[in-house]
């Protein structure tokens, strides 16, 4: 009988510790044993005291409501996903298959050849190098004989 | 009296969600929603995301309801999907916790006369300073009500550890927390 009451403190402690005072949070095969060491014992009552404080902070901790709307949310996603699926139409399957052929990685030298061309045109179109022959004859004859010539002077050596 | 009612409610609507009845997955919800996404809450510490945990959770009930096992308890079953969806979200790194203070500042700014969002807020601080497994326990045991073998069955865990689990918690708690009450450090 003496051990049994040097063994219950220890396991009431236990009780009190993990659950807290509530004794609606206790294992019921502990509860009454609890309550009795609480209403016997005064360090057990202090203690109990003191999980007590604790839990009523606990209780202050925000808590959150669902929102109303979230019931009709969740059965409208179970439903869509009953929902048969719509198979898609003959054009839907054509485009389908075409963008997934064209993002195959074997095109991509193909892009890359077509990308070079189209940068070509566009450069050539906007870069006209200097083609007049008489203007460049000018520029060297300046250079000779360390005067000015134009188009025309250069156009008379010919 | 019909057969039913002997059995538990969840059982009853589980038979009739096996054969397709949309009406009891409602029921299912009604009865189950606010204990998931509160724990969902506690859990990730914002709203937004719990709604969408516990949309999640339901719809894996949904989606696996022909394969329902009947010996399974559904509320159990329910908090450790949750769970399992926090846990996975925690490793993403997706849930954001925005809604939880910083604990320090807010424990600075609470000396004196202490307002009553500052403690929510310092007790919600402290809840998310917990490790993963401690604020699960008390999150199943503390506040949704869960008994100690139902919370060891959620976390596959044995009582014992779950009892180990809840006084961690709660140790630390008082820790965090003793700055607002001068008895929860009282060994």
């Amino acid at each position: 009988m003496a051990a049994r009451d040097d063994e219950a403190p220890a396991r009431v402690e236990d009780v009190l510790r993990a659950y807290g005072a509530h004794p609606v949070r206790w294992p019921s095969q502990d509860r009454a044993a609890v309550l009795g060491a609480a209403r016997e014992t005064l360090d057990v009552a202090r203690l109990r005291q003191g999980e007590a404080a604790l839990d009523r902070l606990l209780d202050r901790a925000p808590s959150h409501v669902a929102p109303a709307g979230l019931v009709a949310r969740i059965q409208a996603a179970a439903m869509h996903e009953l929902a048969p699926r719509q198979a898609p139409s003959r054009w839907q399957a054509l485009r389908a298959a075409l963008v997934d052929a064209l993002r195959r990685p074997q095109w991509r030298p193909a892009y890359a050849l077509g990308g070079a061309v189209m940068l070509g045109v566009v450069a050539g179109s906007v870069w006209t190098p200097v083609a007049d022959e008489q203007v460049a004859a000018a520029d060297f004859l300046s250079v000779a004989f360390a005067r000015d010539f134009d188009s025309t002077d250069a156009g008379d050596l010919e | 009296m019909k057969p039913l009612a002997r059995t538990h409610p969840d059982e009853a609507l589980m038979e009739r969600l096996r054969g397709g009845d949309a009406g009891a997955f409602g029921e299912l919800i009604g009865r189950h929603l606010g204990a998931v996404a509160g724990f969902a809450y506690r859990m990730v510490g914002n709203a937004a995301e719990a709604d969408d945990i516990a949309q999640e959770t339901f719809l894996r009930l949904w989606r696996n309801r022909a394969v329902w096992e009947p010996r399974a308890q559904l509320r159990t079953w329910l908090f450790r999907v949750a769970r399992n969806l926090c846990v996975d979200r925690f490793r993403r790194r997706e849930v954001v916790t925005d809604e939880f203070p910083e604990l320090a500042d807010e424990r600075r700014s609470a000396s004196g006369e202490v307002q009553q969002r500052q403690v929510e807020r310092i007790v919600a601080g402290a809840l998310a300073a917990l490790p993963e497994r401690q604020r699960a326990a008390i999150g199943l045991v503390y506040y949704e009500g869960l008994s100690n073998i139902e919370a060891a069955d959620v976390l596959s865990v044995n009582v014992e550890a779950i009892e180990s689990l809840l006084a961690r918690a709660r140790r630390n708690l008082r820790e965090s927390l003793r700055d607002l009450h001068p008895h929860l450090g009282e060994e």
